[in-house]
């Protein structure tokens, strides 16, 4: 039966737990318990939301959400046990999220133009990425004076050099006092 | 419009993220240098917002494009970023494609419930019903241009 499957994934589940909690494998008789539970819990949420679901598929529909769960928990452990691997899992972060800083104060910003009449959602989205992908390029660039001092932290002072070696900073040139 | 001084900021935390990302790991960030990074984003925002409008202007267009932003990277003497913007607009056109194709789609849905819902009701009074349920199908149709038209 479908039952059995849910219970090997609910155990993968709890075995994915055991980095931050070692109690649930304590023995198998603990686990069964604490799988009647989850099992019992979900199947409450489930009656709630989607009551009309015959018992076969629901328990189908069931083992779906314990292996999301199960996703969900090991990409939290993650990121709390490896923050070395943080530059693999941020690639598919950034790729779900196109815009990281908020449209709103672009816009905000974008309308203290006096001479700006209207901008499309497009444009402001456009200009939102542009800003991130110009805080990238003033970083790297900044971090390219502080590694050839052997620093370890980037410095104002770094920024300042900067402005000074490209042409397309001079815009910046006296507003960061 | 009265705005707070601290609206003009980006938030920190954001602004600090995407620094990080940009910068090789074990490399730290002085509070200095982090906040004259985020004012200068600040600034870049104003110059890139009045060069875009300078294009518009030029073009005789009251709007702000997507492509007039693009096109003042290279005003800018950004051109690195062209490429990347562009391809950035056509993923957000896909999504909001894909997002209002699903609206569309679950509104057709809960039309075509409530409708079947309402026969089922009313069997008896058949031809009335029909034609109520078929004018307010046309409504929420309309609506939805309207909308796309004001995104656009």
């Amino acid at each position: 039966m479908a039952g059995g499957e849910t219970v090997e994934i609910i155990t993968e589940t709890i075995s994915q737990k055991d980095e931050t909690d070692m109690s649930h494998l304590k023995n198998s008789d603990e686990n069964k318990t604490t799988n009647l539970e989850n099992k019992s819990i979900s199947e409450k949420e489930e009656s709630d939301t989607i009551p009309a679901i015959e018992n076969g598929t629901h328990e189908e529909t069931e083992t779906h959400e314990d292996q999301e769960e199960t996703l969900e928990q090991s990409s939290s452990t993650q990121d709390q046990t490896e923050p070395s691997g943080t530059s693999e899992s941020k690639s598919p972060n950034s790729n779900e999220r196109l815009m990281r800083l908020p449209l709103s104060r672009i816009k905000v910003i974008m309308k203290t133009d006096p001479d700006v009449t209207l901008a499309s959602q497009e444009a402001v989205v456009a200009l939102c990425k542009a800003t991130e992908l110009f805080i990238g390029a003033i970083s790297k660039d900044a971090v390219v004076t502080t590694l050839n001092s052997k620093r370890k932290t980037l410095q104002r002072k770094d920024l300042d050099v900067v402005l000074d070696s490209r042409d397309g900073y001079a815009f910046l040139e006296g507003t960061l006092d | 419009m009265a705005e707070r001084p601290e609206d003009l900021n980006l938030p920190n935390a954001v602004v600090t993220r995407i620094i990080k990302d940009a910068i090789p790991e074990g490399v730290n960030i002085s509070k200095e240098a982090r906040l004259a990074i985020s004012k200068a984003a600040s600034v870049f925002v104003l110059y890139a917002t009045s060069c875009a409008n300078n294009l518009a202007l030029k073009g005789k267009r009251k709007t702000i494009s997507a492509t007039d932003v693009i096109n003042s990277m290279e005003d800018m003497e950004f051109d690195q970023f062209v490429e990347p913007l562009k391809q950035v607009l056509e993923e957000y056109r896909k999504e909001q494609k894909s997002k209002k194709d699903a609206a569309s789609e679950r509104k057709k849905k809960v039309k075509e419930e409530e409708k079947t819902a309402a026969d089922s009701d009313e069997e008896g009074q058949g031809e009335a019903m029909e034609e109520d349920a078929g004018g307010e199908e046309d409504t929420p149709v309309g609506s939805v241009v309207t909308i796309s038209d004001d995104d656009n």
